[in-house]
């Protein structure tokens, strides 16, 4: 009866039940830049400043993450300020999970929206950011002229129907599929210089003509020009102020995309469906 | 026996006992005796009286012989000696074999002792025991006993424990000769003992009838536990006093009845297409004291088994043995506020299975949210004459339960939330489940005097169920709102089922084609009709429990009209075989209300919601069963049978063939139960078993929606022992340990969550333990006598005796694997009962979880997300329920 009952006590220990619980390896890095990316127009955008909120990141079985990945293979709900600039890996934390095939994923950049309140929820990442999704800086030769700039955006779920999901999802170009095994490594590569691409550098050095009813404050070359009336009121050389004459704004030390600005929703778009991170899986 | 019950003696079919007066002279002598003397004498009761075994070297004669037996009992209804007064003669030849078959049979009977002025007294009485092929035969006449003057017969006696006492015949005043000094009164009474079940209870290795004694040898909660005691089973209530246990059976989880075909006194239990679960079965109306014995079929080799009958199916045979006085009333009072009230009313003229009996139990509960009580009635009525016999039950109940719910293990681990707690939201608070159901049921029993048999039964049954329950915390959002979501994931089930159903059988004379070989058919149906309105909604409880979403509305028309057929073939007196088909057809009409919705997207449709369609379809297959006898007592039984499982109705498209779940069962093992044992007559049985079971399509709890998906087909091997023992007087036992490994045999359903699930080969099935033991012991022991070593004295006081006894029961559960790759922690479940008996007051303290073990009493994987305010998490986790800690409960009762 001894003999049995070992018997069954060593069969029970052999149970298989498909899958197992596996935690990943989270490691985080940018991409070093020694010159400058081509952007709108031909502008020449040199990124000085890069730091990244990141996370929560959801990997799915699914092909399709969203609303469809109710249950996630893996996950990691922290978060972590990237400094998107450097290729140094950082080791971020763990995701954890179980083994399956990986084909999506969703993530936030640090504000992650709730199903159960309005509000979105600030990450760590993000309050050490000032409750921004990133804060870029850089500048931009754009005829001749350098502008400087600055800007810190909030990437956040505004559709009120996916209320409670992920901002960024892989889309269904991006290639991403892999097995995933215990102690697997996950690096996910930013690349920040390629959200400023799509910016109009160019747009805030338009050049304004002064008329009644029309902004009080305009640029002509790099002469900051005060209309009143329809009438130039006064004017100062930017250049020799060392500031750079921003249209409608006047002379500026650096541009920052103000919420509503193209620049703030190009960098906003970028960031959450124009260039992905790479996923790259090491064993 | 033989044909119906027994293999090893084929033809023995039952027993003849009537209790007559010794030495007694004509029935008015009997009444003017009792009138003289008024003595305030209660005669022995029967209690259990096993079949004696039919000589094996007349099998096959077609004998009918009547023993006539001096039987002398104890004042604990023990039988202290059984001498023949009438020998059994073949040929005109005295024949021992019969005779000492007579005696060994009635050397196994139970009795309640006589009484006087209430006290136990010991007691002389003539039994009668006929030996008849195979059924009972009735008697034609009213033959007189020799030498008494006495009819000793009135009527059939094929009823189960029916024993009709006589008035109290005779009183002797002085010593009888030639016994102890103490056997000083006689009694007449005739009673009517049992018959063999009407069917073979054993058809495979598996099979076990698990008793009176054994089921009331361990403390059990509630009544359903008793279910427990059935090898491989553990039962659980994970959700609250007012849902249904989730009860493992052999490899299967059973969930709330899936696998599992329960009936009690007869009366099916489970209900088709219930919101909750497919076969959604609540035991909560049992009362464990009017359970007499649960017949165990673990497989599907029997063509009466029907729907949910995958694992197997139990009956809950209703009776009340132990009539005392005609009332037993128990009240209790335990921890955490639980109190317990019981009444029973069971007739000392009336037969077994007569009986009213009512109980109500609440609690305040161990933790918070576990609040609960119920009520529940149960009154049987056996009545009928000759061949015939009927039997009227109703069953009621009613419960309301506050439900704990869920709480995740990492929250547990992290003390965010107690192990016995549930979490502070409201969506959490307001968990609760309400239920109530009525069956009624007329039944009778036909056994020809040929020894043709037959019943029939005619039942209705309405069931009520609410449920409240959140699994999953916050993660769902609606889809009949707008922009409505995070409300809270508290699941409403509605469900309503009103079942009408009847079941008849008939099963032929014997066919003698040559004296080795015998054979009889039998035919059988089975119909019900449910009709089922259902709901399910997601609700909020912050704002009076609006509902924020709806899921479910739904009308369901299901009917199942089952055949089936069986040949029963005995070789030799040695070999039994059975063979049959069933076949069920079964059909159903839907009117989802919901139907053709389309979730927030369209506004504008151009049609009205609903989509009501209709499906049929047959599920059929064979059932064998076969059985060798070895030896003394020893049997190898083989069987193979097809079962099915009905599909949840809302699931089925119009018109099409409904697709049954297909359940292929066998087994093959050992079955010992020799004549006798640790010197005393039947006092062992060892079952041993190996079976296989293929499921076509399982299902497993998808907590998002809180009920049953689609899994895959499934493979179970797996062993089972069962050992009963009764190796000392007062002492009894039963072990069962069961092994089972089961696996998937293919993937599970794609889904767009999950396009490529997980599955390996032999991959185990999620939330199948695979080790489920379980142990009953139970013991008791005069402690304390006025008198010690002679038996009760005239004047003597009911208190003059103070007896003990003693129970306990052991849980074990496995660990077993989740979904997801998870594991449940074992469980293992220590109760302990101990009480006295002094007179009519009996006083008991039961102890459950001794070991105050903290396990879940479910456990789940799944994703949820209760913390609404962080970063939601989407990765399954475990999920627990508590079970129970260390609780106890005293129990006073009184038998008037």
């Amino acid at each position: 009866m001894w003999r049995f009952f070992l018997l069954v006590v060593g069969l029970v220990g052999c149970v298989n039940v498909g899958v197992e619980r596996v935690q990943v390896d989270l490691e985080l890095q940018g991409t070093e830049f020694s010159g400058a990316v081509e952007g709108r127009n031909g502008a020449q955008v040199t990124v000085t400043r890069a730091e990244v909120a990141f996370g929560p990141l959801y990997l799915c079985a699914g092909a399709q993450a969203g609303e469809l990945c109710k249950s996630s293979l893996l996950e990691w709900r922290n978060s972590h300020v990237v400094d998107a600039l450097s290729d140094r890996v950082v080791e971020a934390g763990r995701l954890v999970g179980r083994t399956g095939t990986a084909r999506s994923w969703m993530f936030d950049f640090g504000i992650t929206s709730l199903l159960t309140q309005k509000d979105a929820l600030l990450s760590d990442a993000a309050k050490s950011l000032g409750g921004v999704s990133a804060v870029l800086e850089g500048t931009a030769e754009v005829a001749g002229v350098t502008v400087p700039f600055s800007a810190e955006v909030r990437v956040e779920q505004s559709a009120s129907a996916e209320q409670g999901l992920p901002v960024v999802r892989k889309s269904t170009n991006d290639v991403f599929e892999h097995d995933v095994k215990d102690r697997d490594r996950l690096q996910v590569q930013f690349n920040a210089s390629a959200w400023l691409t799509q910016v109009d550098f160019e747009s805030l050095l338009q050049d304004g003509t002064c008329t009644a009813g029309g902004a009080t404050l305009l640029c002509d070359e790099q002469l900051e020009l005060t209309c009143v009336g329809g009438v130039v009121d006064s004017q100062r050389d930017c250049t020799a102020l060392g500031l750079f004459c921003q249209r409608d704004v006047g002379c500026v030390d650096q541009v920052g995309f103000g919420e509503g600005s193209q620049g703030y929703a190009a960098v906003r778009s970028a960031m959450e469906a124009g260039t992905r991170p790479d996923f790259v899986w090491n064993p | 026996m033989g044909l119906k019950s027994n293999i090893r003696v084929p033809w023995m079919a039952g027993v003849l006992a009537i209790m007559t007066p010794v030495g007694l002279g004509s029935a008015q002598e009997v009444s003017d005796a009792v009138e003289t003397a008024n003595p305030p004498l209660q005669p022995p009761r029967l209690l259990e009286s096993p079949p004696p075994r039919y000589p094996e070297e007349h099998v096959g004669e077609g004998l009918h012989p009547t023993v006539v037996l001096q039987v002398t009992l104890n004042r604990l209804g023990g039988v202290e000696g059984a001498e023949v007064e009438h020998g059994a003669e073949v040929r005109h030849q005295a024949d021992p074999a019969f005779n000492e078959a007579a005696v060994a049979a009635v050397r196994r009977w139970k009795f309640a002792p006589a009484t006087r002025d209430g006290v136990a007294i010991a007691s002389r009485i003539r039994v009668a025991v006929h030996f008849s092929l195979p059924g009972f035969d009735l008697i034609p006449t009213l033959p007189e006993v020799q030498g008494t003057g006495q009819p000793w017969v009135t009527e059939s006696s094929h009823l189960r424990d029916s024993l009709e006492m006589g008035e109290p015949a005779h009183v002797h005043t002085g010593k009888d000769e030639g016994h102890p000094h103490w056997l000083h009164h006689t009694f007449g009474a005739r009673a009517q003992v049992e018959a063999d079940a009407l069917r073979e209870p054993h058809r495979a290795a598996g099979d076990v009838v698990v008793g009176r004694e054994v089921l009331a040898a361990a403390p059990r909660r509630e009544g359903a536990e008793v279910l427990s005691s059935a090898p491989g089973v553990f039962m659980a209530r994970g959700e609250g006093d007012a849902v249904g246990h989730r009860i493992m059976l052999r490899g299967f989880d059973a969930e709330h009845g899936q696998d599992l075909e329960l009936k009690v006194g007869g009366l099916p239990i489970n209900l088709p297409s219930h919101i909750h679960g497919q076969g959604y079965a609540d035991l909560g109306l049992v009362i464990g004291e009017v359970v007499d014995e649960l017949q165990v079929k673990e497989g599907v080799y029997d063509p009466i088994q029907g729907d949910f009958a995958v694992a197997g199916s139990v009956n809950m045979k209703l009776g009340v043995a132990d009539r005392g006085h005609g009332w037993r009333l128990k009240s209790g009072v335990g921890s955490f506020g639980a109190t317990r009230q019981f009444a029973l009313w069971a007739p000392p003229d009336e037969s077994e299975e007569t009986f009213g009996a009512v109980q109500y139990q609440r609690t305040d509960g161990f933790g918070r949210r576990r609040r609960g009580q119920s009520a529940s009635g149960i009154v049987q009525a056996g009545f009928g004459e000759g061949a015939w016999r009927y039997r009227l039950l109703g069953m009621v109940y009613g419960a309301r339960a506050d439900l704990a719910g869920v709480v995740r293990r990492d929250d547990v681990a992290a003390g965010s939330v107690g192990f016995y707690d549930a979490y502070d939201f409201s969506t959490a608070q307001q968990q609760n489940g309400s239920t109530s159901r009525v069956m009624a049921g007329f039944m009778g029993e036909y056994r020809g005097p040929d020894g043709d048999s037959g019943d029939f039964g005619v039942w209705l049954s309405r069931d009520d169920f609410r449920l409240q329950e959140n699994f999953t915390g916050f993660v769902q959002r609606s889809q009949t709102l707008d922009d409505v979501a995070g409300r809270g994931d508290l699941i409403e089930q509605l469900n309503a089922t009103t079942t009408l159903g009847l079941w008849g059988r008939y099963q032929t004379l014997d066919y003698h084609l040559d004296s080795w070989f015998v054979g009889a058919l039998e035919f059988g149906m089975s119909g019900r009709m449910d009709v089922v309105e259902q709901a399910q909604n997601l609700i909020d409880a912050t704002t009076r429990s609006q509902t924020w979403d709806r899921r479910v509305d739904a009308g369901i028309r299901a009917t199942d009209i089952g055949f089936w057929t069986e040949a029963v073939v005995s070789i030799h007196s040695r070999l039994d075989v059975r063979g049959g088909l069933r076949a069920d057809a079964l059909s159903f009409a839907v009117e989802d209300r919901l139907g053709n919705f389309v979730p927030t997207v369209r506004p504008d449709d151009a049609f009205i919601e609903g989509f009501r369609r209709s499906a049929a379809g047959l599920a059929w297959g064979p059932r064998f069963s076969t059985a060798y006898l070895l030896g003394d007592g020893v049997r190898m039984m083989a069987a193979y049978g097809e079962g099915y499982r009905s599909p949840q109705a809302r699931t089925l498209e119009d018109g099409e063939d409904a697709p049954f779940t297909k359940v292929r069962s066998s087994d093959v093992g050992l079955r010992w139960e020799p004549e006798r044992a640790f010197g005393r007559d039947k006092a062992l049985e060892l079952n041993a078993s190996l079976y296989w079971t293929h499921v076509s399509d399982d299902v497993a709890f998808e907590a998002r929606e809180g009920r049953l998906e689609r899994l895959g087909a499934s493979r179970r091997m797996g062993a089972t022992l069962f050992a009963r023992a009764n190796p000392w007087e007062g002492v009894v036992g039963a072990v069962s340990v069961t092994y089972v490994d089961a696996s998937l045999l293919e993937p599970p359903p794609a889904t767009p969550d999950n396009p490529t699930p997980a599955f390996e080969k032999g991959q185990n099935l999620p939330l199948v333990p695979p080790l489920v033991v379980r142990a009953d012991v139970g013991a008791h022991q005069t402690l304390w006598s006025k008198h010690p070593g002679v038996g009760p004295t005239d004047g003597e006081t009911p208190f003059d005796v103070l007896d003990g006894h003693v129970g306990t029961g052991f849980s074990f559960l496995s660990s077993r694997p989740l979904p997801y790759g998870a594991f449940a922690d074992p469980v293992s479940l220590l109760d302990l009962s101990a009480g006295l008996d002094w007179g009519p007051f009996h006083l008991t303290l039961e102890v459950f979880n001794v070991l105050n073990a903290r396990y879940a009493a479910v456990e789940y994987n799944f994703a949820s997300n209760w913390d609404p305010s962080a970063v939601p998490t989407r990765t399954p986790a475990r999920h627990i329920a508590a079970g129970a800690p260390r609780t106890w409960m005293a129990v006073l009762e009184v038998s008037l």
